[in-house]
């Protein structure tokens, strides 16, 4: 068995106020597996602790209790995050072209000489910055400022991407760019881990995700495990009355919603009525609808305060 | 040492207004001083240039770790490869770098004011080099508290470290100045005369070079422990 590319294990992360009078729980019993070589979702809505989740396994931030591994060593270990690439939300940059600042954090992770510059080139290439690579970042859009970053954090060829909201202020473009450096990322045996907003956008492309409520992991498991988990089917018939079946009628087929353990004897109930059963499948709700319907179940998006 | 550098580099490309004002001031002093080329002149254009430095290496390392926190450009910096450590040290290096080339401005200037004024020019070098010294502590000071105290704090904080001998004196009580040097370079600058340094200087110097070895390394313990982001969220 490999081991994971990220791992945290019971993680608590506890913020106090000045006072010690009001804490916040960021992240309360955290544990998540990601293994490698997958495009792994990180979903949750505002304020459940995605980010801190992250910069936590960056060594941004030190556990209240818990510990974890990013590629096999403890969270925080220099050596093992220049094999790491890493896009914070609302990037933010040196004054400094476009190019030599790609050039600038490659050189942090020990690149340099002609391996650094081409490595640049062809990203910025990649991600269609090469004809502003001499503008400086400062005033570039946030657009522009996203893609500087995806290229700063993949300048070293990482085996773990780390990514949070890469793709929030691109155009639809950019988007499909982003995605296919993604896909050609984990066809490479590299790791992505995506924390986005941006339902569809994990839907299409994530093998697994987790959904973080209120700092502790509410679901995880692959796209469809997720999406299909509801226990209700589609029964979809035809050559049967449908004053008899409560259902919808589409294209001469009648389509009828019943439970798991309500299926053998809703089938039977056609064949019985001379009808011919076509297809039977699990619904498949939405990411959103699993989204909503977590958060909601829940209590609330935002994180647990209390006073002591 | 390569991060180190980068980093510095860095600091110095992201403050070179300041840079750049600075020098632009100790031209425009010498032109003026450079009119009269008297001995007091001379004196007060060295001596006052001499605080500009030691206030120019604490305003410059006071207030980084804050605003590169708060402009989340350190994110990206501490996700790559490198130890908090070696990131204070660029910051350090790059501070020191600007009041190196500061430095190096006042003396090539008082040098020149000093050979027009037809005064000694032996010991300014050296003073010049104790000066720098001074400023270098007054930078790590400065970092150590900036690394866990706000810059509205940890100005004050770094002043009382720094100059608390000279509140003392008022008390008649007179610390080492061993263990303040920075305060003794104080009295140096105010009373310098271009007189050769005694070894009394070169023992404050020394004094100074091991407080930035000691504070910089205070300063990466604690920083090593610190959170340096609040989520967003």
């Amino acid at each position: 068995m490999t081991s994971p590319a990220l791992e945290f294990d019971n993680i608590t992360k506890q913020y106090r106020s000045f006072f010690h009078n009001e804490s916040v729980k960021a992240l309360d019993g955290f544990s998540l597996r990601v293994e490698q070589g997958e495009i792994f979702g990180f979903l949750g809505p505002n304020g459940a602790g995605k980010t801190t989740a992250i910069h936590i396994a960056l060594g941004f931030m030190f556990p209240s209790s818990g510990r974890g591994l990013m590629l096999g060593r403890p969270f925080g270990h220099a050596a093992t995050r220049r094999r790491v690439g890493f896009l914070a939300e609302n990037v933010a940059f040196y004054h400094r072209p476009a190019g030599r600042l790609v050039r600038f954090y490659g050189a942090l992770n020990g690149m340099h000489g002609p391996q650094l510059r081409s490595c640049t080139a062809e990203l910025l290439k990649e991600l269609e910055l090469s004809e502003v690579a001499g503008r400086n970042a400062s005033k570039f859009s946030r657009g522009m400022l996203q893609r500087v970053g995806l290229a700063q954090a993949l300048v070293n060829d990482p085996e773990l991407l780390i990514l949070d909201e890469p793709t929030s202020a691109l155009d639809p473009l950019g988007r499909i760019t982003v995605r296919e450096i993604l896909l050609k990322a984990r066809n490479a045996g590299k790791t992505v881990f995506l924390s986005s907003h941006l339902l569809s956008e994990v839907e299409q492309i994530c093998d697994r995700m987790a959904i973080v409520i209120k700092g502790r992991v509410a679901r995880v498991g692959t796209v469809s495990e997720l999406l299909e988990a509801q226990n209700r089917f589609v029964i979809t018939a035809r050559g049967i009355d449908e004053l008899l079946f409560e259902g919808t009628r589409q294209n001469g087929f009648i389509k009828i919603t019943v439970p798991a353990l309500g299926q053998r004897q809703a089938i039977e109930k056609i064949w019985l009525a001379g009808g011919e059963v076509i297809a039977v499948n699990p619904i498949r709700r939405t990411l959103e609808d699993l989204f909503v319907e977590l958060a909601h179940k829940n209590g609330g998006p935002h994180t647990e305060k209390r006073r002591q | 040492m390569r991060p180190i550098l980068l980093l510095a580099a860095n600091f110095v490309r992201s403050q070179w207004t300041v840079l750049t004002i600075m020098l632009v001031y100790v031209v425009a002093m010498l032109g003026f001083i450079g009119l009269h080329e008297q001995r007091a002149e001379v004196l007060f254009f060295i001596r006052q240039l001499s605080f500009y430095a030691i206030f120019l290496a604490t305003m410059l390392t006071i207030p980084v770790i804050q605003n590169e926190r708060k402009s989340r450009r350190i994110l990206a910096v501490l996700s790559k490869g490198i130890h908090r450590w070696q990131y204070l040290a660029g910051l350090l290096l790059g501070a020191l770098l600007i009041v190196g080339a500061f430095c190096l401005a006042v003396t090539l200037a008082t040098w020149w004011l000093a050979r027009q004024a037809s005064l000694p020019t032996a010991g300014l070098g050296a003073y010049m080099l104790v000066l720098f010294l001074g400023c270098a502590a007054c930078a790590a000071v400065s970092l150590f508290s900036s690394v866990f105290l706000h810059p509205f704090v940890a100005l004050p904080a770094a002043i009382i470290i720094l100059f608390l001998p000279l509140a003392l004196e008022l008390r008649g009580v007179y610390p080492s100045s061993l263990l303040f040097p920075v305060s003794a370079i104080t009295h140096v600058a105010s009373d310098y005369t271009f007189q050769p340094p005694g070894t009394g200087l070169w023992r404050i110097g020394a004094a100074a070079a091991v407080q930035v070895i000691v504070f910089l390394a205070l300063a990466a313990v604690i920083f090593a422990h610190r959170d340096i982001t609040v989520t967003s969220e």
